[in-house]
């Protein structure tokens, strides 16, 4: 019976709630709070903006998990694409990312980024930290959510949410109506983003 | 207020159809709201039409307007006219924090609106900001969403933001016609001119305010098609940040992390 009641109690204390505030916030905003202050460096080191982009794209393939937000982002559509599709939309989608995202980062002043919380997904396979940033055009602070995911290798981010709304779901939907006007195949957003990336278009 | 219980009645109609009431509620999904964009979304041929006239609209009267507006607006005016129009909304955001029972939210609002009007020369001036005062804006729309009431279709109206069954009903009949002073200061005085004009005022400073925010994102999509709904998707992500005021960061991450990990065992 004593045996019993520990291993109980062990297992209440253990419970989801008791695992959730053992959760160290520490590592995932040191993480938030490293990547700001590397992006504070290229804009003040570097002046040549070709320079300055080619190094925000090389931190971005460091930290952004590119496969894993190219499946979100098509949904119910990557499991009917070929080999072929998947893969090419994975490249272009990057590269869409790489350029949508290098110069609104430099834009953005993140000396002063608050980095004041974070928490774990329900699964635990997902961290979210929260920062403030100040709105260039405004001077208001503006609320910036950073969705990462932890695999061994480290943190890697999958999703911003600015002031609640994520980007990665936002282009899911819009992913999801082209892809659904053109007839259900995926080589309607590819053709999107083939444009929007300038890529060459690939051999049937 | 035989108008208003017409209006009241075609949103009873309308929002506790049994065919909405199949959407996730807004209290234990929130993220699933935003997902299910058919569900969400059952008026979209209609809904489409209205967008694109909207955009019409927008790319030959509305857009030129503001422009012309943002030209003449000295740039020393653009934080005191936006003061000034938020500080009228303070009386609405003080009420439907009450109804709410989000008790510590209507006392800022309330300081807010007295503050401001006072010290703050009209609203023209954020004082009660400067002493972290914070905004705590609120509509009907979101004290309806509080109280449980589904969101209904999703609906594009004719120069008027996306909405839904319930936030229009919410914001245009209720906090527009109901619930706001100046509705009574207006008619009391006969000055219903003043009160559109004010309305049609602050449309124009929202719209000043973000010409470049605007062209930037239509250019993100492929086409107009699209941006419909790019805007759709994003117009509910808002709505529900502003409705859980920023308080569900959990529940909307596992509907995420499913997604996220749907190919994982």
């Amino acid at each position: 019976m004593r045996s019993f009641l520990t291993v109980l109690a062990f297992f209440v204390c253990f419970s989801s709630g008791a695992w959730a505030q053992s959760f160290d916030k520490q590592p995932s905003m040191a993480y938030i709070k490293g990547l700001s202050e590397k992006v504070v460096v290229i804009a003040k080191k570097e002046q040549d903006k070709k320079i300055q982009d080619d190094q925000v794209a090389t931190l971005l393939n460091e930290n952004l998990a590119y496969e894993r937000i190219a499946r979100f982002v098509l949904g119910k559509h990557w499991a009917n694409a070929t080999e072929a599709e998947k893969k090419e939309f994975v490249d272009l989608y990057a590269k869409s990312l790489r350029l949508a995202y290098s110069r609104q980062i430099l834009s953005v002043d993140l000396k002063d980024v608050q980095v004041y919380d974070a928490f774990v997904s329900p699964q635990g396979q997902m961290v979210t930290v929260k920062t403030k940033v100040i709105n260039p055009d405004s001077g208001q602070p503006v609320a910036i959510d950073w969705r990462l995911i932890a695999p061994p290798e480290g943190y890697n981010i999958v999703d911003v949410l600015v002031e609640g709304i994520s980007v990665a779901s936002s282009q899911r939907s819009e992913y999801a109506s082209i892809i659904q006007r053109g007839g259900g195949k995926v080589e309607a957003v590819l053709i999107k983003l083939r444009q929007d990336t300038q890529a060459p278009v690939q051999n049937p | 207020m035989k108008r208003f219980s017409l209006i009241f009645f075609f949103f009873v109609f309308w929002a506790w159809n049994p065919a909405y009431a199949q959407t996730a509620s807004d209290q234990t999904g929130p993220s699933d709201v935003c997902q299910d964009m058919n569900a969400y979304d059952p008026w979209e041929g209609w809904n489409r039409q209205v967008f694109a006239f909207n955009l019409f609209m927008d790319d030959y009267l509305i857009k030129p307007l503001a422009q012309g507006y943002d030209f003449i607006r000295p740039d020393f005016m653009k934080k005191p006219l936006n003061n000034f129009y938020d500080n009228l909304h303070e009386p609405l955001n003080t009420v439907n924090n009450l109804l709410q029972g989000e008790w510590k939210r209507a006392g800022d609002s309330w300081t807010r609106f007295f503050v401001n009007s006072t010290f703050g020369v009209l609203g023209l001036f954020d004082v009660a900001g400067d002493e972290n005062v914070q905004v705590a804006r609120e509509d009907f729309g979101q004290t309806l969403a509080v109280w449980g009431v589904d969101h209904g279709a999703y609906f594009v109206i004719p120069f008027y933001k996306p909405s839904t069954v319930r936030d229009a009903f919410g914001e245009i009949a209720v906090d527009g016609f109901l619930l706001t002073p100046w509705y009574y200061v207006a008619d009391n005085n006969d000055a219903m001119g003043w009160y559109y004009g004010r309305l049609a005022g602050e449309f124009l400073e929202v719209r000043a305010d973000n010409l470049e925010t605007f062209d930037n994102l239509r250019k993100t999509a492929a086409d107009d098609e699209s941006f419909y709904a790019l805007i759709r998707s994003l117009s509910c992500q808002k709505r529900q940040a502003e409705i859980h005021n920023g308080r569900f960061e959990e529940n909307q991450s596992a509907g995420f992390e499913q997604e996220l990990f749907a190919d994982q065992p």
